[in-house]
């Protein structure tokens, strides 16, 4: 009898890490072949050559990596995907975060409806909720007419960069609320009050402590939005009116429509380094925040 | 006694089975308008006429799609039978992915219009399209007879253009360089450019969204370009508001090409398939479905006067010549220029 | 902002009201059709401490958030110092406040969370250094000074919060429960330590608690709640010795509950038998309580002492805890505690034995029927 536990309490940690690969295996598996290998196949065909009229020669080449990063169309692209997608972010933060703190703040029965209410446009395609735009923006549509109302002249809404950037953002709003409200956790409105008592107005306990405790939420949301804003193409390419090109039109147009696939992958790759790092600069960001 | 009769009539029914158990033959087109046409005008009779052969049709958005499923199936192909556009058909030719064809396989490809045989791809012309100009006839209420008609002020904003890489864009390129009295267009774009930047300030979007016919069939936008046969089946549909027109000064065409997937499972089902696709009967019932010119030259007399005053059938004359391979080594090139110097111009 | 403070402060020392710095005018509270405080009205003196006590549910701590100003009363009027506070807002109340939870703001330091009130009062940076200095010596938390909340324990938690709280000086010093998350030994040296603050600093002060102890250990006076009603307002020797209904004496210290009656000539009688009280007596069915330790337990045979209140009744169990020996006693159909001092040569009866209870007559509270 009290040899049992000895002999188990030997083997509880080997047991344990058997069981523990065993469970980990599916997903490493699924990962290495749904994951890891496009990834490298992809990163292959950027250094090799693409062919006139679609075709692909295996060859190892950098002249897909030297030309993209020598033509100033190129670096003006990526320039403008940062930064769309930048100002995507912070116009979505500023939106959503007085929504995520109410939402916060709410209660009850009250506070699933609202969320149920905020996370709906996420059962939504975004193709559908890109033409509900589109009918709002146009030419005809309610938003100018208003603007013409007051007498003013409305500035192009649609098949502009202005039309990516409303359609963006209130598509991106769902996760930068979602993640906001993640990152609510350590928001104790007794800490908010304590401010208040102390003689802190509204503004200066937002700025003084609301703000800062709710600063990991922004990070995650606006890591999120930006990594949705950089990869999403179906908005960009209904509101931009050909005019807005941006890394994921680019890479669609090159994967689709010219059939340059090594120059699409070299695209895919530049953006994978730039989610790289988004994240670099994420973990920065909550380093310095802890 | 009992087992005998047993296993005989087991083979009895084998044999049964295989006689009535029908070939199959994947076809893959393009999905949607074109795929609804196709099952009507050619699946169906087809099948009516071959009850031995099965053919499932798959469809996909586009030519890259279809090439990157050959791609993808090399090892172990599904698809027997495909229609593309004839670039990527060449793309797919180089790649070995389509099997050789020519007279041996049907007798009809002698009997096709010159364009329709591409040399260096093993696949032939099965329908040809045109660019034509469309109109939303609420607002633009007298039919215009030339390409000029987009250049009209009055269309400020109202102009819907499919910008290159779409090949609209560079098929509208080579009219607009012969509008402005350039040579041929592997002789320089550069009156063509220049014509188009003078359209620019003109165009409302160079990315119409679902497609080009449907803003303008919905008054979104006034005039612009797409492809004929699509034309032509919107405008049926659309109460008289889209106005399709092939102006005078002629067009260009583009081509789907028919091919056999190389080492594709089906074997002569595929072929007796592909005869019957190219053959002036069937080549007439989908120019009068769809309103494709015919491939077939023998066609034609076989398409109604009505059916064919809507295609370019009649005018065949009257299309530039294309070759798309040649336009496929200055497509880049024609590219750069409409991102640099065209659409900043629009802004 | 400073000079209208100090104004204030001045206007309020001269004020004819006297004594009294906070005041609670006929305050109510209504949450939809919940009236959670239906009328309040009291006040507190300057330099003193007051706690509201009750069980959960009864007001204590929605009166003390409209005081600080985190809710809005939906009827009456709150001043301090004379000075109608009613409605306005939080930060200009001047209110230092002691959460439960301690709430302390966890991106900041020690020294930056007490730091925090006097840089919404705009002090100037040396002032304020000094100002913390000081705070945290006085809780004896100078060497943490530079340490995030979460890497202190419970105890150090709390004196950051009483020192975050008392360095801005404020005119009130609220406590909502502030002993509640400690353990035992904590909170005994925290009572300590809070009360002993208070009186250096002369501040008033509003201590929220459920604990009686607390209440009685702690503060100048006690207001007990239920219900949103003031029940009693006292200081804790009034509220234990003279509770003024049956629920505070019940809620303050423990208690026995006889019934008797009081006939028409005034005599007060318990299972048949006379029992002397002091004061008035209420005519009529009553309810008579005696705390379990004012009362003396003796075997049948021994003569009663004269001059006390005597019931007999039968000993049905005794537990022995150390300096105390708790006693049940049956008396009629009721059954009843008596706690003794132990000593060293004096046995209880057995039980089943027939015993006689005794008490003083001034250890006799007398409460109608009914009154709960």
């Amino acid at each position: 009898m009290t040899a049992v536990p000895a002999v188990s309490a030997g083997r509880r940690p080997m047991g344990g890490q058997q069981v523990a690969v065993a469970l980990l295996l599916p997903i490493a598996l699924i990962n290495v072949v749904g994951f890891m290998l496009p990834i490298f196949n992809l990163a292959r065909y950027s250094f090799n050559r693409a062919t006139v009229g679609g075709g692909i020669e295996n060859v190892l080449t950098l002249q897909n990596w030297t030309g993209l990063l020598g033509d100033p169309f190129y670096l003006q692209l990526i320039l403008n995907s940062v930064f769309v997608s930048l100002g995507v972010t912070l116009c979505a933060l500023i939106l959503s975060y007085p929504i995520a703190l109410y939402l916060h703040r709410a209660s009850g029965s009250w506070r699933t409806f609202l969320t149920v209410l905020v996370i709906s446009p996420l059962l939504t395609s975004a193709v559908v909720r890109t033409y509900g735009w589109i009918a709002i923006l146009a030419e005809e549509g309610p938003v100018v007419s208003a603007i013409r109302g007051m007498g003013l002249t409305p500035p192009p809404l649609m098949f502009n960069i202005n039309g990516v950037f409303i359609g963006l953002t209130e598509i991106l709003m769902p996760y930068m609320i979602l993640a906001l409200l993640a990152g609510f956790g350590r928001l104790d409105p007794r800490v908010e009050e304590a401010a208040r008592t102390l003689g802190a107005t509204p503004w200066q306990s937002f700025r003084r402590v609301i703000l800062p405790l709710t600063a990991p939420g922004i990070a995650l949301g606006c890591l999120l939005c930006f990594v949705l804003a950089v990869s999403s193409f179906i908005t960009p390419k209904l509101m931009g009116g050909g005019r807005v090109f941006l890394l994921a039109t680019e890479i669609y147009d090159q994967a689709i429509v010219t059939l340059n696939w090594p120059l699409a992958s070299t695209l895919s790759i530049l953006v994978l380094v730039i989610f790289g790092a988004a994240l670099v600069a994420y973990s920065a960001v909550l380093k310095r925040l802890d | 006694m009992k087992n005998r009769s047993l296993a005989a009539s087991a083979a009895v029914l084998a044999l049964t089975a295989g006689a009535v158990q029908a070939e199959t033959v994947v076809l893959s087109a393009y999905s949607g308008i074109f795929e609804e046409n196709y099952r009507a005008a050619v699946v169906e009779p087809f099948m009516e006429a071959h009850p031995d052969i099965d053919v499932e049709f798959y469809g996909m958005p586009n030519s890259a799609q279809m090439l990157g499923t050959l791609r993808a199936q090399k090892s172990a192909p599904q698809i027997d039978v495909m229609i593309l556009d004839v670039s990527v058909a060449k793309a797919a030719t180089d790649e070995g992915l389509f099997a050789p064809l020519d007279e041996s396989v049907t007798a009809h490809v002698a009997d096709l219009y010159p364009q329709a045989r591409v040399e260096g791809v093993n696949a032939v012309g099965v329908t040809f399209d045109n660019l034509v100009m469309l109109y939303n006839t609420d607002k633009v209420t007298e039919a215009p007879t030339s390409w000029e008609a987009l250049w009209d002020p009055q269309w400020k904003g109202q102009v819907s253009i499919p910008a290159v890489p779409d090949i609209q864009g560079t098929t509208l390129t080579i009219i607009a360089n012969r509008l402005a009295g350039g040579e041929g267009y592997m002789d320089g774009m550069e009156p063509g450019i220049a014509k188009l930047m003078e359209l620019a300030p003109n165009v409302q979007t160079w990315e119409p969204r679902p497609d080009v016919y449907q803003p303008i069939s919905s008054g979104t936008a006034a005039i612009g370009i797409g492809w004929n046969a699509r034309a032509q089946v919107y405008a049926d549909k659309s109460d008289g508001k889209l106005g399709v027109v092939l102006p005078e000064e002629g067009s260009g065409f583009q081509i789907n090409v028919i091919g056999l997937v190389q080492d594709a499972p089906a074997g002569d089902a595929a072929k007796t398939f592909l005869d019957y696709a190219l053959s002036p009967e069937v080549q007439a019932r989908f120019t009068e479905t769809m309103f494709y010119a015919p491939t077939n030259q023998k066609a034609a007399a076989l398409v109604s006067e009505a059916a064919l005053e809507r295609t370019a059938a009649g005018s065949m004359d009257e299309m530039i010549p294309i070759n798309w391979l040649e336009v496929a080594t200055i497509r880049d090139a024609v590219t750069e220029q409409w991102r640099r110097r065209i659409i900043p111009l629009s802004r | 902002m400073m000079v209208e403070r100090a104004m204030a402060a001045e206007a309020a020392l001269g004020t004819p009201e006297g004594p009294d710095h906070l005041v609670l005018s006929e305050v109510g509270m209504t949450f939809g059709t919940l009236d959670v405080i239906p009328s309040l009205s009291l006040s507190v003196r300057r330099g003193e401490m007051v706690a509201f006590l009750g069980p959960s549910g009864c007001g204590k701590t929605t009166t003390l958030r409209m005081i600080a100003g985190l809710l809005d009363p939906t009827r009456g009027r709150i001043s301090v110092g004379g000075r109608d506070i009613t409605h306005l807002p939080v930060h200009d109340r001047d209110m230092g406040m002691v959460f439960q939870s301690y709430a302390l703001f966890p991106h900041m330091t020690v020294a930056q969370n007490v730091a925090f009130g006097l840089e919404m009062r705009r002090m100037a940076k040396v002032e304020i250094r000094a100002r913390v200095e000081r705070a945290l010596a006085m809780v004896q938390l100078g060497h943490l000074a530079g340490r995030k909340p979460k890497a202190l324990s419970g105890g150090q938690q709390q004196r950051v919060a009483l020192a975050r709280a008392l360095v801005v000086e404020p005119s009130i010093l609220l406590l909502d429960e502030p002993l509640s998350n400690l353990d035992a030994k904590l909170r005994d040296e925290m009572r300590v330590q809070i009360r002993s603050l208070q009186q250096q600093s002369g501040i008033t002060a509003v201590f929220v608690t459920h604990d009686q102890v607390e209440a009685l250990s702690m503060c100048d006076r006690i207001v007990v709640m239920r219900g949103g009603h003031v029940e009693q307002y006292g200081t804790p020797n009034e509220i234990y010795e003279r509770p003024a209904t049956p629920f505070v004496a019940s809620f303050v210290g423990r208690t026995n509950r006889l019934s008797g009656r009081v006939d028409p000539s005034g005599r007060l009688l318990i299972e048949g038998r006379p029992v002397a009280a002091e004061g008035r007596l209420p005519e009529g069915a009553v309810e008579v309580l005696v705390r379990p330790h004012r009362m003396s337990l003796r075997a049948a045979s021994e003569e009663p002492p004269a001059g006390l209140n005597s019931l007999p009744g039968v000993l049905t169990g005794a537990t022995f805890v150390g300096d105390l020996i708790q006693a049940t006693v049956r008396i009629g159909a009721g059954e009843i505690t008596v706690e003794q001092l132990t000593r060293r040569r004096s046995g209880l009866p057995e039980p089943g034995s027939a015993v006689t209870v005794a008490w003083e007559a001034g250890d006799t509270m007398v409460y109608p029927e009914g009154r709960a």
